[in-house]
């Protein structure tokens, strides 16, 4: 998935996902131009640029719809070396979800105040000071 | 105040309050706001002295109330009070506060409800069982619980709610703002100092050790006395990072303490920033500033050793997104969520060879073979000292 992902997914569910992860970067980042990041393009450094907070805002957001906690699971952040291999984390973990079975994801916190407030009860989130 | 209430409501080790969402109608004002009224109800005297006391503290304040918009406008007149979250509405308290919680980027924890009504009172309680929930009586008597006395008053704390409003402001324009962070930084006209710390600057530290979370690699906080001890010791480094821009000055946001040792082995010992800098390129240059800075000196490695829990994902972002790798074999226990507080202990660890990160134009750093702990005799051309 790492090479020429955006041309051709192997997967359904991948290509799915792949579009739902750039508008998800665009609202996070308020990018528009990122709904056309290329799929094998790095998040961090030059490029996409990814820093913490829109990333803190990406996890949270695909926590909140997939049920997948990549920081809990994933020491290194290695998921987010580009966008085709954060879908391939997410479809390895959450294949129903990410398909479009959302109805049953864990809600565990996104950007939303709502939703970021469950964070905070359950007390497992970046929730700041 | 009894005794047992104090015990109850102010436990040992529980978080420093950080923010208090005010009730208007009898908690705020002496009476109930009227919608259409010429006259209203005075400020609660006692209320009023409660909020200037707080804020002194570095306490923030914020309303939510079932009531007009122009209810909190009058009450911030009426209390001479600045709120700098304001929820005004008809629907739940909690999902109120949940909102104001959001906005602050501050946890349930550290925060306190106070409301004359019982009924709001409870409902807040039951949904935000973190929350301190406390009536306007409560209220005046925990002013003495040491859940709203922090030990030292820093005067980034005293202009906190200043800081805040200027952070909304910059917000706001953020969003007008079209290009990239980085275009967005410069317009800003965005400064950020890295200062060796100075004996001044530990009481600063200290509450920024205590208080910061999502950028905390120590996972605790570091004492005065141990922080005195560290500046200016041999083989040690302590700075603290500085940080303004057009909308304000945010003054020390963050601070670190680096030890190098015999090896050629820089570690950094305490990593943090306040979280009310993020998105702001604090963090960023501050890695970069450490990497470039061990790689000048020739060190072999440079390890940050923190502890990660469920709230410091931020912190791990910005070390991946700096390059830096866990070392050998360490991993996470897999498909559980991170605990909120202690957690693993991981090293992390940036490699010197190849690339070096990009210092930020907007950044000053300290300089010059004569700076106590600078590394090598290269460390510091070509930038100058901060002035201040």
């Amino acid at each position: 998935m790492s090479q020429g992902s955006q041309a051709q997914p192997a997967d359904p569910g991948c290509t799915v996902i792949l579009a739902e992860l750039r508008q998800i970067l665009a609202d996070v980042t308020r990018r528009p131009e990122l709904l056309d990041a290329r799929a094998d393009a790095p998040l961090f450094g030059t490029g996409i640029g990814l820093d913490s907070l829109a990333g803190t805002l990406l996890l949270r957001e695909i926590t909140h719809r997939y049920g997948v906690d990549v920081a809990a699971e994933d020491i290194n952040l290695d998921a987010l070396v580009s966008l085709a291999t954060l879908a391939d984390f997410i479809l390895a973990r959450s294949p129903g979800r990410a398909m479009g079975e959302r109805a049953s994801a864990r809600r565990t916190g996104h950007e939303h105040p709502q939703d970021r407030l469950r964070g905070h009860d359950r007390d497992q989130h970046p929730a700041g000071h | 105040m009894t005794p047992a209430r104090q015990q109850d409501a102010s436990p040992a080790g529980r978080t420093t309050i950080k923010c208090v969402a005010w009730d208007i109608d009898n908690t705020l004002l002496a009476g109930t706001f009227i919608e259409s009224g010429a006259r209203q109800p005075p400020a609660d005297p006692e209320m009023v002295a409660v909020l200037a006391a707080l804020g002194e503290r570095g306490v923030l304040h914020a309303i939510a109330s079932r009531n007009p918009p122009a209810a909190a406008s009058y009450a911030a007149q009426a209390t001479g009070g600045q709120f700098v979250a304001v929820e005004s509405g008809w629907g739940r308290k909690s999902a109120a506060i949940g909102r104001i919680l959001a906005e602050l980027d501050i946890a349930a924890d550290a925060l306190a409800f106070v409301d004359d009504d019982p009924y709001e009172r409870a409902e807040v309680s039951f949904a935000l069982p973190d929350v301190l929930v406390l009536s306007p009586e409560d209220m005046t008597d925990a002013l003495d619980w040491p859940v709203f006395s922090p030990d030292v008053v820093t005067d980034e704390a005293r202009r906190r709610s200043e800081l805040y409003l200027d952070k909304r402001r910059r917000q706001e324009a953020e969003r007008e703002f079209g290009g990239s962070r980085d275009d967005f930084l410069r317009y800003c006209r965005t400064e950020i100092s890295i200062v060796a710390a100075a004996e001044a600057d530990v009481p600063r530290l200290h509450e920024l050790s205590v208080r910061t979370r999502q950028f905390n690699s120590a996972g605790q906080g570091a004492t005065e006395a141990a922080l005195r001890a560290m500046i200016g010791a041999p083989g040690r480094e302590v700075v603290t990072v500085r940080l303004r821009d057009r909308f304000g000055d945010d003054g020390i946001v963050g601070g670190c303490v680096t030890e190098h040792d015999a090896d050629g082995r820089w570690t950094v010992r305490l990593l943090m920033m306040s979280c009310r800098a993020m998105g702001r390129g604090v963090i960023d240059a501050l890695l970069a500033w450490l990497i470039r800075s061990a790689a000048d000196s020739g060190a072999g490695a440079l390890e940050a050793p923190s502890v990660l829990n469920a709230r410091n994902v931020p912190l791990r972002l910005a070390l991946a997104a700096a390059g830096f790798r866990a070392a050998d074999g360490a991993a996470l226990p897999g498909d559980r969520d991170l605990p909120a507080a202690g957690g693993q202990r991981v090293v992390f660890r940036r490699s010197l060879d190849g690339p070096l990160p990009e210092l930020p134009g907007w950044l000053t750093r300290p300089a010059g073979p004569d700076e106590p702990g600078q590394p090598g005799p290269a460390g510091g051309s070509g930038v100058h000292r901060d002035p201040r």
